[in-house]
């Protein structure tokens, strides 16, 4: 369970966020709903421990019942696809993810053929679609095995049928291992779980 | 691992500091005070002479590094020019010497016709104002102002100035001398500060080459630093003072010409003028080339020569014996100052990538301050004086190896190039997002730099650890300011070589001195620096 | 980070298991480096690792071991060493010593005045001498048929020739050699052998006419007297390229030494003076503070096996007379003294007049540097 509790943000003297509280337990996918510039994607590097110099917060963050705002990000079992997020550049797609997996009973080249994505193994990060991009995105933090993962705009500039195709994707693979998921968007289209909205 | 790396990296700024305050508390020591009026009059002619000769070094070269470098830029050509950056101090004085002197390949061509068994008097060094210091100092600075002269240049759109300038119908000299000029040479103020460091530090060329009536300062201070040092220390403080006072007199000096330049642009002085620099340019590009090229053969016919007297313009005879003799004593010597080296350049690197991702979690930048002031200071001070100093606060410290004082002495001149270089990349918001990246992941250190930072940033790492190389390979002044004499590169042992009997010796290691950098540059691309 | 650690300790600890003798010589001349490139290969045997640091000036060894004398230390073990350098340790009581029961000592005429005073300072055993040498002038036979006698006949030369003559420039000590051989020519040899006194007319006399002297042949040396080469090693790169006419040199077997390395003409011949020139002895000496006094006396106790000393004499090796007393080797030691010269050295009886007393080198040292720097 990825509990938040009174979590206040602010930048100088503006007031991003303010007591921002979240319960969400495991097989649960929340969407976070606000406008651009609302500091929404401070919020969620602060859940996973990037604290940026400018802004100011306060606010306890509970990961299964353990409080863990003293613990740096490696630490936490939390991991996050960020706003276009990278693969690394000089590498092929499944030596992007055999490089950060740590698992012992997952195997990336598995996971990209239950997904049908093994025609993409080899090739470099900049010759791939973006829909493939946002699935490889999600492979590499599903093979981390953290319990929760924070998606920042994870759709962001993809057309309406293949973000549709990814969202499902993101669907069936979140629930399948089990996640702690908490989203955040500006779009109403992105949400994956429409009983689990929250408008800042 | 990283609290080492950094606390050793504290523990470095720290002796920065304390070598700059103790070379600030010697020069005020009261004492020291009363002994200036004695010592200037004692020092009058190389004062004077130490003035003269480094001030023409900087103009020169600033001049001539403009015309070359607006030339080099237009044509942007790769040319043999990289391979002049690492040439070593000391083999191109050596080079210089056998080619000008008076029974030097050049008079030698001259004579010719002449038939002449016995060479001219000395011609080109007869003179109070060594005309060969200049010259050579000059000459072997420019591949490296050059390189940085042309990062530059790219710096500040040098394309589309020029379409504005022909736009507004404006001289081609006059663009250069007023619109290019004067935005360049504000940039180029770290450079030439670089420059007229070395000028007053360095020990080869006024050794190899050097007037001896008097003697420059940077030689005086050390046969102070050889002969009195240890019983007497005002007047080494004096003779630092005196460089310093020098140092600042030449920057001022060089600071209102620019002034003059300025106000000559502003006034449209050079509207009516009409020279065409490209082609200045060109040519003493094809001289510097020129120098550097003769430079080399001169090296190598003599090092393969069994003797080579004058008037013969072809040895008599030709052996490899030199270079296998050199190998014979030396082997050991040059394996070491490559293993030194490499060591050295690597674990610098590896210093300032650590601090790198210290520095992001930073919340306050006072230590990058203090560092970035320190790191300045290792370039800005003459090293005579920087090492001697250094070498005071290493009497205080309990550790007594000599051998780690050595290399400390060494990677500190290394740091100032790592440091900038790295700096700029690894400000950058690539840099950032690739460090949270890596601890979204939950990647190790070791990891994020070998498999991430390594392949991303390969290239710059690389043509770092080439300057590092080059820049500790060619170190020279460590072994005479700092230990016993012990510790030492092969750079210094070509010294030695050329104080010996033999001129076919010396240029054989004159040219093995050159080789690794050479190698190394081979694959050092000049077009695609972008540092 | 272990991997780390390990290597900065290796560097720090110099563990070496043999003795290792640091041994301060002058390096500028290849044969001499070898002649102690091939001694440390037989040292192994002895388990002593011989460390040649390659000096440019004893002069800096020397304050390097006063400096380090404070704390007790030395980083020298050995030094090659005469003169105002052994004066000046000698008198701060930082050589060890006496040195009197060395193997090898039995070969040298310890009665030889030459031998047991260095420069006017009595050796008391404190150094061991180690080889001779000779002030002597090399010259180019085909641009000079009949070389100078006297400093007279040199100073025509220099006349008739300007440009074509020079010295090292002082303190560099072929230098004040030199300086020394135009007072004992002005006849100032006796008067020498007491120590310089400031009050003494004759001494004050003596420097005045030296310093007119120096004056007279200024103008025509080499660069006008504006600027001196370093040391003698230049002038002999010079002399081969006839830059100048005229080299000095402290060894009588230099030209043929050098003739064979390549490094001088085959018509360059060696001539001294009809009244003699200056004949020294240069010595081994070991701080008193080395670490290692032991290896350093079995180093010294080797270089005066007659094997070393006729290598030493050899003059495609090195060519410096011996220090031996050849009466006291036997028949086999003997014969490896026997070597070609080939017609460009003296032969071995010329005159030889003793060093004068130290504190003329000083006096000799200062006026020049005030009045020609």
């Amino acid at each position: 369970m990825l509990k938040c509790k009174n979590i206040n943000i602010s930048l100088k003297t503006k007031k991003l966020i303010s007591n921002f509280n979240i319960s969400i337990y495991h097989n649960e996918i929340w969407t976070l709903m606000a406008p651009s510039g609302s500091g929404k994607s401070t919020l969620l590097k602060y859940i996973l421990g990037n604290k940026e110099s400018d802004f100011s917060y306060n606010g306890d963050i509970y990961v299964n019942e353990t409080k863990i705002n003293r613990r740096s990000i490696t630490e936490r079992d939390i991991s996050m696809i960020f706003q276009n997020d990278l693969l690394f550049p000089h590498m092929t797609i499944i030596q992007n993810l055999n490089f950060v997996n740590k698992s012992s009973n997952l195997k990336a080249i598995d996971l990209l053929k239950e997904n049908k994505l093994d025609h993409i193994a080899n090739s470099m990060p900049d010759k791939i679609s973006g829909g493939e991009k946002s699935r490889v995105l999600l492979i590499r933090v599903l093979l981390l095995e953290t319990s929760v993962i924070l998606l920042d705009e994870p759709f962001n500039g993809l057309d309406t049928e293949t973000k549709f195709k990814t969202k499902d994707f993101f669907n069936k693979n979140l629930l399948k291992f089990n996640k702690i998921a908490l989203m955040v968007t500006h779009n109403k289209d992105d949400v994956i779980d429409n009983k689990k909205i929250l408008n800042l | 691992m990283k609290t080492l790396i950094n606390s050793i990296l504290i523990l470095i700024i720290v002796t920065i500091l304390c070598v700059i305050l103790n070379f600030i508390k010697k020069i005020f020591f009261i004492e020291t005070l009363f002994e200036i009026p004695n010592l200037f009059y004692q020092y009058k002619n190389s004062i004077k002479l130490t003035f003269i000769l480094n001030t023409s070094v900087i103009l020169l070269t600033i001049i001539l590094g403009f015309l070359i470098s607006i030339y080099f830029f237009v044509n942007k050509k790769d040319t043999i020019l990289k391979y002049f950056i690492p040439y070593p101090h000391i083999s191109f004085a050596i080079g210089i010497l056998f080619f000008f002197s008076s029974s030097g390949l050049l008079n030698r061509f001259l004579n010719f016709y002449n038939k002449s068994e016995i060479p001219l008097i000395d011609y080109m060094s007869n003179n109070e104002y060594s005309i060969l210091y200049i010259i050579s100092l000059t000459i072997r600075e420019l591949p490296f102002f050059i390189l940085v002269s042309i990062m530059i240049l790219n710096k500040i759109n040098f394309l589309f100035l020029q379409k504005h300038s022909e736009n507004l119908k404006l001289k081609k000299f006059n663009f250069y001398l007023s619109v290019i000029f004067p935005l360049w040479i504000k940039r180029m103020l770290l450079p030439i500060l670089i420059i007229i460091s070395f000028s007053y530090s360095n020990y080869e060329y006024s050794f190899i080459l050097g007037t001896q009536f008097p003697e420059l300062l940077n030689q005086e201070l050390v046969n102070i630093w050889k002969n009195e040092f240890h019983y007497n220390t005002h007047n080494y403080n004096v003779l630092s003072l005196f460089i310093t006072i020098c140092f600042i007199f030449t920057y001022l000096f060089i600071y209102l010409i620019f002034q003059i330049n300025r106000y000559l642009s502003i006034h449209n002085v050079y509207r009516k003028l009409n020279i065409n620099l490209i082609l200045i340019g060109k040519y003493l590009y094809l001289f510097l080339i020129f120098i550097f090229v003769s430079n080399f053969i001169v090296l190598l016919i003599n090092s393969l020569s069994t003797n080579w007297f004058f008037p013969n313009i072809i040895p008599s005879g030709f052996t490899i014996n030199n270079f296998l003799e050199i190998f014979d004593n030396n082997l050991n010597l040059i394996i070491n100052s490559i293993i030194i080296s490499i060591f050295l350049s690597i674990l610098s690197i590896i210093i300032f990538l650590t601090y790198f991702q210290l520095k992001i979690k930073l919340t306050s930048n006072y230590l990058e301050y203090v560092l970035f002031i320190s790191v300045l200071l290792i370039l800005i001070i003459p090293q005579n004086i920087f090492l001697i100093n250094l070498n005071i606060i290493f009497n205080y410290l309990p550790i007594d190896s000599e051998l780690f004082f050595y290399l400390f002495s060494l990677i500190i001149f290394i740091f100032p190039y790592t440091y900038f270089m790295l700096k700029e990349k690894f400000s950058s918001e690539l840099y950032k997002s690739l460090y949270l990246q890596k601890e979204n992941l939950k990647l190790s250190n070791y990891k994020f730099l070998r498999n991430i930072i390594y392949p991303i940033y390969k290239d710059t790492i690389i043509f770092i650890t080439l300057i590092g190389f080059s820049v500790c390979y060619y170190q020279f002044l460590q072994s005479i300011f700092i230990g016993s004499g012990n510790q030492r590169l092969f750079n210094n042992e070509v010294m030695v070589l050329f104080s010996g009997e033999s001129a076919q010796l010396s240029s054989a290691a004159a040219i093995i001195n050159l080789l690794p950098c050479l190698v190394l540059f081979k694959y050092f691309k000049f077009n695609n620096v972008k540092v | 980070m272990k991997i780390i650690t390990l290597i900065i300790f290796l560097f720090l600890t110099n563990n070496a298991s043999s003795i290792e003798v640091n041994f301060h010589a002058w390096g500028g001349s290849n044969n001499i480096n070898d002649y102690i490139g091939n001694l440390r290969e037989d040292l192994v045997d002895y388990g002593i690792d011989l460390k040649h640091t390659k000096i440019s000036d004893t002069e800096s060894s020397v304050n390097l071991i006063l400096s380090e004398s404070i704390n007790k230390k030395s980083k020298v073990d050995l030094i090659w060493i005469n003169g105002e350098n052994f004066q000046k340790l000698k008198l701060n009581n930082l050589l060890y010593g006496p040195i009197n029961d060395l193997n090898n000592l039995k070969f040298i005429n310890l009665e030889d005045e030459t031998l047991i005073n260095d420069f006017g300072v009595p050796t008391e055993n404190y150094e061991i001498p180690w080889g001779r040498s000779q002030f002597v002038f090399l010259y180019d036979k085909e641009l000079i048929e009949s070389p100078p006698k006297d400093i007279f006949e040199l100073k025509k030369f220099i006349i008739m020739n300007p440009g074509r003559f020079t010295y090292p420039k002082l303190p560099n000590f072929h230098g004040t050699t030199f300086l020394k051989q135009i007072l004992y020519e002005l006849g100032h040899y006796n008067l020498m052998t007491n120590k310089f006194n400031l009050e003494n007319d004759d001494h004050k006399n003596a420097i005045k006419e030296l310093l007119n002297f120096v004056n007279e042949i200024n103008p025509y040396l080499w660069s006008k007297g504006k600027r001196y080469p370093k040391n003698n090693m230049e002038m002999m790169k010079m002399l081969a390229n006839r830059e100048i006419f005229i080299s000095l040199s402290f060894n009588p077997n230099e030209a043929s030494a050098q003739i064979i390395n390549g490094n001088l003409r085959e018509n360059t011949g060696t001539f001294i003076f009809n009244n003699g020139t200056i004949a020294n002895t240069h010595y081994l000496a070991i701080p008193k503070y080395s670490n290692n006094i032991e290896g350093s006396l079995i180093v010294i106790n080797e270089l005066l096996n007659p094997k070393y000393q006729a290598l030493k004499m050899n003059p495609h090796i090195w060519g410096d007379p011996t220090v031996l007393d050849l009466k006291k080797l036997n028949s086999d030691q003997l014969s490896l003294f026997k070597f070609d010269y080939q017609n460009n050295n003296l032969d071995n009886n010329v005159k030889k007049m003793l060093e004068p007393h130290i504190s003329w080198t000083e006096v000799i040292e200062k006026y020049w540097i005030e009045n020609f720097n």
